[in-house]
């Protein structure tokens, strides 16, 4: 009882300080139906595949040999308000930017697969192994907020993902959990092939090399569309540890280490799209200065390298078996979010440039600027994120051999709580809350289910930065709005 | 037991089912539909003779006054329009612009994006273009400087008579064509900068030909007005002209016309146009004539136009002069004969008392910032000043704006923004 007594503590404080933790960003927070019904509070109680990722020394609790598979359908839910003005003290010059209307995200259901089996075999006295695939990773959300000005330019349409981000972190599992003090502590151990799949979109505003007037608005700011697609491959481990306290109550301690992925791509785009300034600005044809005035567009394309930084996990969770029939379970994570720092696109292998583009420099007064340089200048999306915290709460109910019900919830922060750099690309506007449902099917080896969820995310007012001080705001202002809803179709094939 | 279950169960799908059901709802995206724009169009090369007044322009020998125009749809004959006439507004460019410098900051698309949207009633808008030889001359020029008739067609200075063109030609001109209706409410003007001194004074040398101006901030009160904090207007860039070109304290013979000083470039412009010194007028039907009034000072403050460093396409004839008097010295101090009876006689403070109308019933709309150049702002407040004040206590309409950081107002950079602005003035000062 000593144990319960200090693991409840430690609970206890995980939630009361909660609100200096941070979790979120774009970690799939729910694999499997019976942890998405349960608010992922699974650490302590996961007895099917998805163990694998919860705790993977809750294979060693697993009697049957089983295969197990997932549909989850996932939609992002997101509304933005823009607030995008060229400020100052007094004031307010529009941007292009569709601002004070409701905007919302591309529609789009999510599918997200997953599935593994697992064995118990005859190695190392009994050891479950497991193979499994799930995405530990995923965001995907899609926005159009932004036409330019009349006056700059209508002849050439920016595309419509303009601020988009595909991200899928797909993990291969290689698992295996074992028995080692008697129906007392388990150990589980999990190797990751990790496969990451980057689709990111975006806008960004670079100086007009242009000399005045040229460069006067609204032609001061030309929109660079920066489309890039690429992938890589990674390592992780992950571990955990499962610790039978009483006959009715688990101890479950889990964590992940996911090392770096290089992500490459071979196909960058850099499309800028330039003003169409009267007369064409009065140059000649065929002069860079008549390219910058003339309503053209400069695509360039160019392979790319990112770095994904992925975060560090460990929890700890604690289930309860209430009476016979109901389980309490109720976990906590803590993630190193500050390990990810966004991406830096750094370009390479430049080409598809017209000789005019590729060799012409542009003078403004005392300042050159060489267009190539221009075009290729690396692009980032820094962020500084900070660690954060979850905590979950579920239960799970079963009335009869025929039928499991599961509900369950957690409060979640942002990591991105204090971000400087807040951006559409990822809305994480803050303490989550979610709600969760679910339930199971018994019939005879076969577990079929459904769970659905919902997470509501908090209303979040962002201001204008300008942290470097270059004029242009480094966030989209705004008000954002998010919902996000998932629905779990599962099935469990035991033999 | 069972029927319980089966009702908590059923009701369970139910809300599941209405949960996927929201969440699948496709809200699309709520992008706005591209916004339908005024069909009119501009006439880029309305370039207008107008002679005798721009015979003897310096390096315009084809006496013609480069335009821009727009033309809405509506004014447009037919087929694409209904020859319906509009209200005219004249932009006046600032110094060294031509004509496409509106057009070069949005104007074409401002107009098409607002008649369209009816933020604006259709208008024909003309934008003639500022001189290029010394970026121009505070669309000034008339025969007789320092008295009140400003304008004598038949006479052309060598800034060309600006006053004739600008005080009432140029409306006439447009109106010609069709596509505008005439009177004073249903005639505008506006300027920028240079243009916005330009604005005023054909306003005060015409006889209700504008009803409504609309300005930024520009040389609007040569003098200034210290006593109430607006500085001395012009009179503190004297020795920034002479010290930009590294003269103050030097031989004014060495002034330079070049482009590359712009402060330089106004005072030489504006002498042209209020001191020229032994500068030749032309009479169209007779013959070169000296003007022995304006022969003030052959050696004190005296420049000699056709120094080696003037700028090139002068087309001077031989055996002529186009010397100008500035209303400096060489330390940078007024020299009162051309300070006092040359210039503060075209100060718009001395227009408006000589003037006819003296604004009365026009509409005034003023943008002015803090961080425009050549201490514009103050002298645009020492105006305004004027006007809001008795005897005239006029009420003017005036926009105060501040660039964004690291792109302050102090140029042409938010003439976009201005742009719309003045249109909305303008529109609604024209009435239905």
């Amino acid at each position: 009882m000593r144990i319960l007594y200090r693991v409840v503590t430690l609970l206890s404080c995980l939630i009361l300080f909660s609100t200096s933790l941070l979790a979120g960003g774009f970690e799939n927070i729910n694999i499997g139906l019976k942890a998405t019904a349960m608010g992922s509070a699974y650490r302590a109680l996961a007895d099917d595949w998805t163990a694998a990722y919860y705790n993977p020394a809750a294979y060693a609790l697993i009697n049957d040999n089983q295969l197990g598979g997932n549909a989850a359908f996932g939609h992002y839910r997101q509304t933005l308000v823009p607030n995008f003005r060229r400020s100052s003290s007094t004031d307010s010059f529009e941007s292009g930017f569709f601002n004070d209307r409701e905007m919302y995200n591309a529609h789009k259901i999510l599918s997200n697969p997953s599935g593994g089996i697992v064995l118990r075999l005859p190695v190392w006295g009994e050891t479950v192994f497991g193979f499994s695939i799930y995405q530990p990773f995923d965001y995907n959300t899609n926005w159009t907020l932004f036409r330019p000005l009349a006056a700059y330019n209508t002849a050439n349409a920016i595309p419509n993902d303009q601020y988009g981000t595909d991200l899928d972190v797909v993990s291969f599992q290689l698992s295996a959990g074992r028995e080692f003090k008697e129906e007392k502590l388990y150990l589980g151990i999990g190797l990751q092939l990790l496969r990451a799949d980057l689709v990111w979109s975006e806008l960004k505003f670079r100086d007009n090399p242009m000399p005045a007037p040229f460069d006067d608005r609204p032609y001061d700011l030309v929109p660079q569309w920066a489309h890039s697609e690429g992938h890589g491959w990674g390592f992780g481990i992950k571990g955990g540890l499962l610790w039978t306290l009483t006959d009715k109550i688990n101890l479950g301690i889990s964590g992940n280490i996911p090392f770096d992925i290089t992500i490459n791509g071979d196909s960058s785009m850099l499309n800028f799209y330039l003003p169409k300034v009267g007369n064409n600005g009065g140059f000649q044809i065929g002069t860079i200065e008549h390219l910058f005035a003339s309503g053209s567009r400069i695509n360039g394309l160019a392979d790319f390298e990112t770095k994904l930084k992925l975060p560090t996990s460990f929890g700890i969770g604690l289930s309860f078996d209430i009476t016979s029939k109901l389980t309490m379970a109720i976990d906590a994570q803590y993630m190193l979010w500050s390990q990810f720092e966004g991406f830096q696109f750094s370009y390479s292998n430049l080409r598809e440039l017209s000789k005019l583009v590729d060799t012409s420099i542009l003078i403004d007064g005392a300042d050159t600027t060489s267009i190539r340089d221009w075009v290729y200048s690396s692009t980032s999306h820094p962020v500084v994120w900070e660690n954060s915290g979850r905590v979950m709460l579920g239960a799970r109910y079963n009335p009869s051999n025929l039928l499991s019900l599961f509900a369950g919830g957690y409060a979640d922060q942002s990591p991105a709580r204090n971000a400087t750099q807040f951006t559409p690309n990822f809305v994480d506007t803050g303490d989550k809350y979610n709600y969760s449902g679910g339930f199971i099917f018994h019939i005879n080896e076969w577990d079929i289910g459904l769970a659905t969820s919902y997470t509501s995310y908090p209303d979040l007012a962002v201001t204008e930065i300008d942290s470097d001080g270059d004029g242009i705001d480094d966030t989209i202002p705004g008000l954002y709005q998010a919902d996000y809803y998932e629905t779990v179709l599962s099935f469990i094939y035991r033999f | 037991m069972f029927g319980k279950m089966i009702k908590f169960i059923a009701l369970s799908l139910i809300s599941i089912s209405m949960i996927v059901l929201l969440s699948c709802e496709d809200r699309g995206t709520n992008v706005p539909a591209v916004s339908s724009l005024d069909g009119g169009g501009p006439w880029p090369t309305a370039d207008h003779i107008f002679s005798p007044e721009l015979r003897w322009l310096l390096s315009n020998n084809i006496e013609q006054l480069p335009g821009w125009v727009y033309i809405p749809r509506v004014a447009a004959p037919p087929p694409s329009g209904i020859s319906r006439p509009v209200p005219l507004l004249i932009l006046l460019a600032p110094q060294g612009a031509n004509k496409f410098y509106f057009a070069q900051h949005g104007l074409q698309e401002l107009l098409r994006e607002m008649i369209a949207d009816g933020t604006i009633q259709p208008m024909v808008v003309a934008c003639p273009s500022n001189d290029p030889t010394f970026g121009g001359f505070m669309y000034a020029g008339g025969y007789n400087f320092s008295h009140p008739v400003k304008v004598i067609d038949s006479i052309t200075p060598p800034t060309g008579n600006n006053d004739a063109i600008f005080s009432k030609q140029l409306v006439n001109w447009i109106n010609s064509l069709g596509f505008t209706l005439q009177g004073q409410q249903k005639t505008g003007i506006g300027g920028f900068g240079m243009g916005a001194y330009g604005a005023f004074r054909a306003a005060l040398l015409s006889d209700a030909v504008y009803g409504s101006i609309s300005v930024t901030d520009g040389p609007l009160d040569f003098d200034g007005d210290p006593g109430l904090g607006f500085g001395n207007g012009l009179i503190d860039l004297f020795d920034d002209a002479l010290i930009e070109q590294g003269l103050l304290n030097g031989n004014l013979q060495d002034f330079d016309s070049s482009t590359a000083w712009p402060v330089s470039n106004l005072f030489i412009g504006a002498a042209f146009a209020f001191s020229p010194d032994d500068t030749v007028l032309f009479e169209h039907n007779s013959s070169f004539i000296p003007p022995p009034v304006w022969k003030m000072d052959s050696t004190y403050g005296f420049v000699d136009s056709l120094s080696p460093t003037l700028i090139t396409g002068f087309n001077a004839p031989s055996g002529f002069r186009f010397d100008y008097l500035l209303p400096f010295d060489a330390s940078g101090t007024v020299y009162s004969p051309v300070w006092d009876n040359y210039w503060l006689t075209e100060n718009l403070k001395s227009l408006i008392d000589s003037s006819t109308n003296k604004l009365s019933g026009v509409n005034l709309w003023f943008a002015t910032t803090t961080e425009s150049k050549l201490n514009y702002y103050q002298q645009t407040q020492s105006w305004i000043s004027t006007l809001k004040n008795p005897p005239y206590a006029y009420s003017v309409t005036e926009k105060k704006y501040l660039g964004v950081p690291g792109s302050p107002a102090s140029g042409d950079q938010y003439v976009y923004d201005l742009l719309r602005e003045m249109l909305i003035f303008h529109s609604n000062s024209f009435g239905n």
